[in-house]
């Protein structure tokens, strides 16, 4: 849920704000409150962790928050802390001369968005849907940056430091050889850290045995990428193309940028690096919309196999699928469209312990617990994963990817 | 107590069967606020676990960012198995690149098989660079028609259209070179490219519902490890062939896992009937 507070002397765009958040995301909920009261969200003050879609954001003027509202707003930007996760308040400032946001929350990064129905709208929006999109993988705004340390180290320790004030927990890497080889655990290690992977793709990345490995080992570990292709200006044919062979076909996106006599890629201006996480916050919103599809799809194939649908609790992509066999069963399946892979334990604990709040008993009776996510794991490694973990072995839990799931439903036909 | 996990109960018997992998990702003005490379690396790793996860083998082209998916999904299955589960078909052009090192990586010895074919020097040009257009393209056409040799089936993912460029889309060549040997082809055309154009044409619907089944002189392998397959290499008429509902579906769904699952049940029809 995102729930859009407005300090008294910012109210008049709380609206605007919401409309412009829904005409992206249409298919998130909102709430809009303003005065003394904060939208109705459980994670603000309360014990309950936050969702993968549970942001607040603070629309501020000049005046303060009033002083009953800093208290939740603080246990949040405390507990966010201790879990060692973003906090889940966004302040955005509405006037032009007054950027700082107010108690607590003055530590924190605020966008600007003095005007929600034009491009700074559009790009709170992007920004809600990037971290939405980090959040809905179990992910923090972790982003590993690939460069080639030969033409590109400046813009690299540049667009880092870029990143970070922009909220994102960025680093990199140097390249190291040992007897002339890449170090493919240092590499490993890296990937499997990060939320995505923001490749610098200067004219000689292309030629980096480090880099290559980089993007292949995400590539694996299903680890999003977006390179950023940055050539003297001017540059065309061939060697204006992405450098990187098995990231050619990725998002990308080119930046006319100036190189040094040597070659090196000078530091990127302002307005290029802020067209650089254009970029990088449009790819992770559309893989947002990507990884939504995963319910409407599993949705059509329930009801094309006769079973009825019907949503639990769409913020954790929690159904009910329900069919009628014959005159004594009746079946029930309880399914949740996952944007993890089962080998997050937690998200397949969370699907096992899940009840149904209703009070007919049956509804909350289900013949299995359905895990459907995509793609699918090796079915070695899922055995390995009952091996070591007890969970995995639970009578009722079945994992399931869309490629699987017509052909376990077929499994229950009705009988004339 | 059966060790077999679920998928594998529901998977469709693939065994020997070697399916082929042909696209790649298109460009990025067809993406339309999806992202979809991210999906196409998504359908390109549920193939190829239905197919190792069936018991068949995977044949491809050696797509850059296809190939890290492919086999990071192959390695748990070639260790099971003991063999390799995927054969990379690739151009001797390319034997000293990046990708080429990869695949011989040791890390990957006993997961693929890897076919070097001989890069192709026509007459008035030297060398073997591909920077060489006409260099490049013959030995592409070599190294794709050697691909299409090795394969039972083909499933189209995504494909460039090159449009406005000179260059043949590979996709379309393989298309071609399967359909001349006569094996099924199953084009996903909801994630876009030439699998989404080539599956709406109306030749190749027809060709689809009238090809022979009957392996052609030219594919000798196409028998090989085919359950189904006489030793004619004649398999049951049209059972691996979509029905009219199906095709409708698989050519235009952006439900590319449930699509692969109506395909491979189809290859199974045919593989076991």
């Amino acid at each position: 849920m995102i729930g859009i507070y407005a300090t008294a002397d910012a109210a008049y765009s709380a609206e605007k704000t919401k409309d412009a958040l829904l005409a992206s995301w249409p298919q998130l909920p909102a709430v809009a409150s303003d005065g003394d009261v904060l939208p109705a969200l459980p994670f603000i003050g309360g014990a309950a962790r936050p969702a993968w879609d549970d942001l607040l954001i603070v629309l501020f003027g000049a005046d303060p928050l009033p002083a009953p509202l800093r208290a939740p707003i603080r246990r949040e930007l405390d507990a966010a802390r201790a879990e060692k996760r973003a906090s889940r308040v966004l302040p955005v400032s509405t006037l032009d001369a007054h950027r700082q946001p107010p108690e607590p929350l003055e530590e924190v990064l605020a966008l600007h968005c003095a005007e929600p129905d034009g491009p700074a709208g559009e790009r709170l929006a992007r920004r809600v849907g990037a971290l939405l999109s980090l959040w809905l993988r179990g992910d923090d705004r972790k982003v590993f940056v690939s460069h080639r340390q030969a033409d590109g180290q400046p813009v690299a320790k540049q667009v880092t430091a870029y990143l970070h004030e922009q909220g994102y927990r960025a680093w990199r890497d140097e390249e190291r050889l040992v007897g002339g080889d890449v170090v493919q655990d240092e590499i490993e290690r890296n990937i499997a850290d990060a939320s995505m992977l923001l490749l610098l793709d200067t004219p000689l990345a292309g030629e980096s045995e480090w880099i290559a490995r980089e993007v292949d080992a995400a590539i694996a570990g299903f680890v999003p990428i977006v390179s950023v292709v940055l050539r003297p200006r001017g540059t065309t044919g061939p060697a204006g193309e992405p450098g990187v062979y098995a990231a050619r076909e990725l998002k990308h996106h080119r930046i006319d940028v100036v190189t040094d006599p040597r070659g090196v890629v000078e530091l990127l201006h302002e307005d290029q690096l802020a067209e650089m996480l254009v970029a990088v916050e449009g790819y992770l919103s559309d893989l947002l919309r990507s990884q939504q599809a995963l319910a409407f799809k599993a949705e059509e194939t329930f009801r094309d196999a006769g079973f009825d649908w019907a949503t639990l609790d769409a913020q954790r992509f929690l159904y009910a699928g329900s069919k009628q066999e014959n005159d004594w069963s009746y079946i029930r399946l309880l399914s949740h469209c996952s944007a993890l892979p089962p080998s997050f334990l937690w998200a397949v604990q969370a699907l096992r312990r899940y009840e149904a709040a209703s009070a007919d008993p049956h509804a909350s009776t289900f013949n299995h617990r359905l895990f459907i996510y995509e793609p699918p794991l090796p079915a070695p490694t899922l055995r390995r994963l009952a091996r070591d973990h007890e969970a995995y072995r639970d009578p009722i839990l079945r994992l399931l990817d869309p490629s699987r799931l017509e052909a376990f439903l077929s499994r229950y036909q009705s009988v004339a | 107590m059966s060790e077999a996990t679920l998928s594998e109960q529901l998977d469709p018997d693939l065994r020997g069967v070697r399916v082929g992998l042909s696209g790649a990702i298109p460009e990025p003005d067809e993406w339309q606020g999806r992202a979809l490379d991210w999906e196409i690396l998504n359908a390109v790793t549920t193939l190829a676990d239905t197919v190792f996860s069936g018991g068949g083998y995977l044949v491809h082209g050696s797509h850059p960012s296809f190939t890290p998916r492919i086999l990071a999904q192959a390695a748990p299955y070639a260790e099971e198995r003991g063999e390799p589960v995927a054969t990379f078909v690739l151009s001797g052009l390319f034997a000293d690149s990046a990708l080429a090192r990869q695949l011989r990586d040791p890390r990957h010895e006993d997961v693929l098989n890897l076919i070097l074919v001989d890069p192709v020097i026509p007459p008035g040009h030297e060398g073997h660079g591909a920077e060489d257009s006409v260099v490049r393209n013959a030995s592409l056409a070599a190294m794709r028609e050697r691909l299409v040799n090795e394969m039972d089936a083909m499933v189209i993912i995504g494909g460039k259209r090159w449009a406005g460029s000179a260059n043949k889309p590979g996709t379309q060549e393989e298309l071609e070179l399967a359909q001349a040997r006569g094996i099924p082809c199953y084009p996903l055309g909801g994630l876009g490219g030439m699998a989404a154009e080539l599956g709406a044409l109306p030749e190749f619907q027809e060709s689809q519902r009238s090809r022979p089944l009957t392996a052609g002189p030219s594919s000798p392998q196409l028998t090989t490890g085919v359950r189904g397959l006489d030793s004619a290499g004649v398999g049951k008429p049209d059972a691996a062939a979509l029905s009219p509902d199906e095709y409708a579906f698989v050519r235009s769904t952006q439900d590319y896992g449930r699509a692969i699952g109506v395909i491979a049940a189809r290859l199974a029809h045919r593989h076991s009937g």
